[in-house]
């Protein structure tokens, strides 16, 4: 279980990490998403214990990060961001090692690791140094040296970028297989698609910041049963907010001269209607996109630009 | 401590996975030494004169150093120089007047300063065979002393040339201190490296001792400097390691990971003591044995030299962990590296430099370890003292440990 209450941290002026406050559950996926630059890496620092906060406390399976930090870090599990492995050694050695500073020794090791490597799918080529890895299999390695332990916490730090879709299917299994197995898991992520699919619980990120936390339920309800249209073209924005307002179920969520977005309820059936309002508006449409309601529209609604910009 | 012996355990197999780099660092250092003594011993008072003819096709400041430097010291008194275009010199060794022709290409300078391969033409009268040895011999010593001019002055050199190529060119003031250090130093290693070893023979320390009649040759005297020469060397590459293993990421897995950081950086050394050790005993066994030195020396010596590697490696992770980038360290370990080698009788022995300048030497982390090894390794001496200096190394080590470990587990990796 992670626990995070208050927490805060500053780079000079900059708040990387905003008054930040969740819970995770053993046997449940956390799921952190955020656009770039959010706070997501410096929260999963904070958990770690890599980063100091300015403010607040994170606890571990209830043992003080800053506190009582070596019991902390021994439930832990993390999978960085970016590779943290020994190039010029093999697949097992990496294992072995980050095993050993794990505490794990002896035949007990030797077993765990060679699991890991077959559950890596990497075992034909565990003795190969790694730098002649494809990076897909360099992720696997990545998450599989967090894993060889057996830790009841996992962080992952955007454990998928950069990984062709096949490792990705690999490594989503594998992240449900620990969990499965009671593992608590904190998972950032900048792709909504896997947030969606994989996570049980939910907070939404930016500048920082939580906008939005709960499970998918719980997040859609914020939305209502809200479409979002996307229409691009060329508008006379003041003429469009005079044609829409008095509309019922549309939400203007941004407007400017080339594009309009807005969340609509049951659009399908007023489709007719918010099209003749747009004409009589004088607006030229020159293309219109329809989503159901997911954490996009919902990222779109609160912040009013979208996940990737 | 299992965590310790992983760590260990696994920075020496990152070790043994780059055999190329330990070979580098431990053979300059022979080879150097090798050449020294080579040139030492063939320059008796009946030495032949070799008559060798320039043609300096490149007319740069280091084409001139190279051609000033016959004559230099000991060369001097072996070679004649005289400088010739390249067909009348040609016509000399064709005749059978000179011992060879040294042909300096043109864009030599620009080549050794850009890093470039470039090679010099040595052409030899097929009727000699020793002169011309010798100043094969010479030439190769010459290209160490650039190989060492390069690598403290290196970065200097490349911002140099990078200057001049830009439309402003290099400031006046930029190149009158570059000037300077590159003329400090090419002093420096005429004044040290060739002048003594002419006067060795006569300047060799007197053994007033109770101990064998043996007579200590410039080849004893220069065993202690090679070797701490390669454990210089090899202490350096070992600390660059931690730029290393912070770019890839594991510096930090290691920081979190619930196993002591301590043990962790303990694993580094305990590699190192390995390779030093190993360095060590072969070096030591191999230069007892030619030099007929008692073997029963070896152990006490082999620690000896394996902790002032050690007390070296963390000297050099302490300068690596205070830099804020990994060209910084370099800078910083490089400019601490020669200086301390050449007053420190890393480059010739103690008793061959100037008086003034072996005092200070003697001052010097490792012109101290090494003047403890030959306690042990001529003398035999392995009492009260000897213990002493241990715990002395010992203390200095722990000490830089500490500061290591402070900067590691804080600064260090938050960047
Ligand atoms: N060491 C640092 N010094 C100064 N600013 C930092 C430092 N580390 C992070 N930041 C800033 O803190 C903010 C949050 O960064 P963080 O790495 O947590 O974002 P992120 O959500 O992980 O983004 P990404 O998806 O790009 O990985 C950014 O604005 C970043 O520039
Ligand atoms: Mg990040």
């Amino acid at each position: 279980m992670i626990e995070i209450e208050g927490l805060e941290k500053r780079y000079g002026d900059l708040v990387a990490v905003d008054n930040i406050q969740l819970r995770a559950e053993p046997g449940r996926i956390f799921g952190l998403l955020g656009p770039n630059g959010a706070g997501k890496s410096t929260t999963i620092g904070c958990v770690s214990g890599l980063i100091t906060p300015s403010a607040g406390r994170v606890r571990v399976l209830g043992h003080d990060v800053a506190s009582d930090g070596r019991a902390a870090r021994a439930s832990l599990g993390v999978v960085p961001q970016e590779l943290a492995l020994y190039e010029d050694l093999s697949a097992r050695e990496n294992l072995a090692f980050w095993a050993s500073a794990y505490g794990l020794r002896g035949p007990e090791r030797a077993r765990r690791v060679t699991e890991v490597l077959e559950s890596m799918g990497l075992a034909d080529r565990a003795k190969e140094p790694i730098k002649k890895f494809s990076g897909g299999m360099k992720r696997r390695l990545n998450f599989g040296c967090a894993v060889v332990h057996r830790p009841k916490v996992l962080l992952l730090d955007e454990p998928t970028v950069g990984v062709d879709p096949q490792s990705r299917v690999r490594i989503l299994d594998l992240v449900r297989e620990q969990v499965e197995a009671g593992t608590c898991v904190l998972y950032t992520t900048h792709y909504m698609e896997e947030a969606e699919t994989l996570c049980d619980e939910l907070a939404i990120i930016d500048h920082g910041r939580i906008i939005a936390q709960g499970t998918l339920p719980e997040l859609r309800g914020i939305l209502g049963e809200m479409d979002v249209l996307r229409l691009g073209g060329r508008f006379d924005p003041d003429a469009v907010r005079t044609a829409l307002v008095g509309m019922a179920g549309v939400e203007i969520a941004a407007l400017d001269e080339e594009n309009v977005r807005l969340a609509v309820e049951a659009a399908s059936t007023k489709l007719p209607a918010l099209f003749a309002a747009m004409a009589q508006a004088g607006a030229e449409v020159r293309e219109t996109t329809l989503t159901q309601p997911n954490l996009e529209s919902l990222f779109i609604k609160l912040t009013g630009k979208e996940l990737r910009e | 401590m299992r965590y310790f012996a992983a760590a260990a355990k696994k920075d020496l197999a990152r070790i043994a996975k780059d055999p190329i780099a330990l070979l580098t660092w431990v053979g300059i250092p022979i080879v150097l030494g090798g050449l020294m003594t080579l040139v030492s011993s063939g320059g008796g008072g009946s030495s032949p004169t070799a008559q060798l003819v320039v043609t300096d096709l490149d007319d740069s400041l280091l084409s001139g150093f190279l051609v000033g430097a016959f004559g230099q010291g000991p060369l001097a008194e072996m070679v004649e120089v005289e400088q010739l275009e390249l067909e009348p010199g040609r016509a000399r060794v064709d005749a059978g007047d000179v011992s060879a022709q040294l042909v300096i290409p043109a864009g030599f300078g620009a080549a050794l300063l850009a890093e470039t391969p470039t090679a010099l033409e040595l052409i030899t009268n097929p009727a000699q065979r020793i002169l011309p040895g010798i100043l094969e011999e010479s030439l190769s010593m010459l290209s160490e002393a650039a190989f060492y001019v390069h690598r403290v002055f290196g970065d200097q050199l490349r911002d140099l040339t990078q200057g001049m190529d830009a439309e402003a060119g290099p400031s006046s003031a930029e190149v009158a201190r570059i000037s300077v250090a590159i003329r400090d130093s090419i002093e420096r290693l005429q004044g040290t490296l060739f002048p003594p070893v002419l006067s060795l023979a006569s300047t060799t320390r007197s053994v007033e001792d109770e101990q064998d009649d043996l007579e200590w040759t410039f080849g004893i005297l220069l065993l202690p400097s090679v070797l701490f020469m390669a454990l210089f060397f090899v202490a350096q590459g070992l600390s660059e390691d931690l730029w290393v293993e912070r770019e890839q990421g594991t510096l930090r897995r290691a920081a979190i990971a619930p196993a002591p950081f301590a043990q962790f950086l303990l694993g580094k050394l305990g590699a190192g003591a390995v390779v030093f050790a190993g360095v060590t005993a072969v070096g030591l066994f191999v230069g007892c044995s030619w030099h007929g030195l008692p073997l029963s020396r070896l152990p006490a010596c082999v620690l000896w030299a394996a902790l002032s590697g050690l007390v070296l490696q963390l000297l050099l992770l302490t300068m690596q962990s205070l830099a804020s980038t990994r060209r910084a360290g370099s800078i910083l370990t490089n400019v601490a590296l020669f200086p301390l080698l050449m007053i420190g009788g890393g480059f010739l022995p103690l008793e061959a430099l100037p008086d003034g300048m072996a005092a200070i030497g003697s001052w010097t982390p490792n012109g101290w370890a090494m003047i403890q090894l030959k306690e042990v390794l001529l003398y035999g001496r392995t009492g009260l003292a000897f213990g002493g200096a241990i715990v002395v190394q010992l203390a200095i080590g722990a000490l830089l440990f500490l500061v290591t470990h402070a900067r590691l587990s804080r600064s260090f990796l938050q960047a």
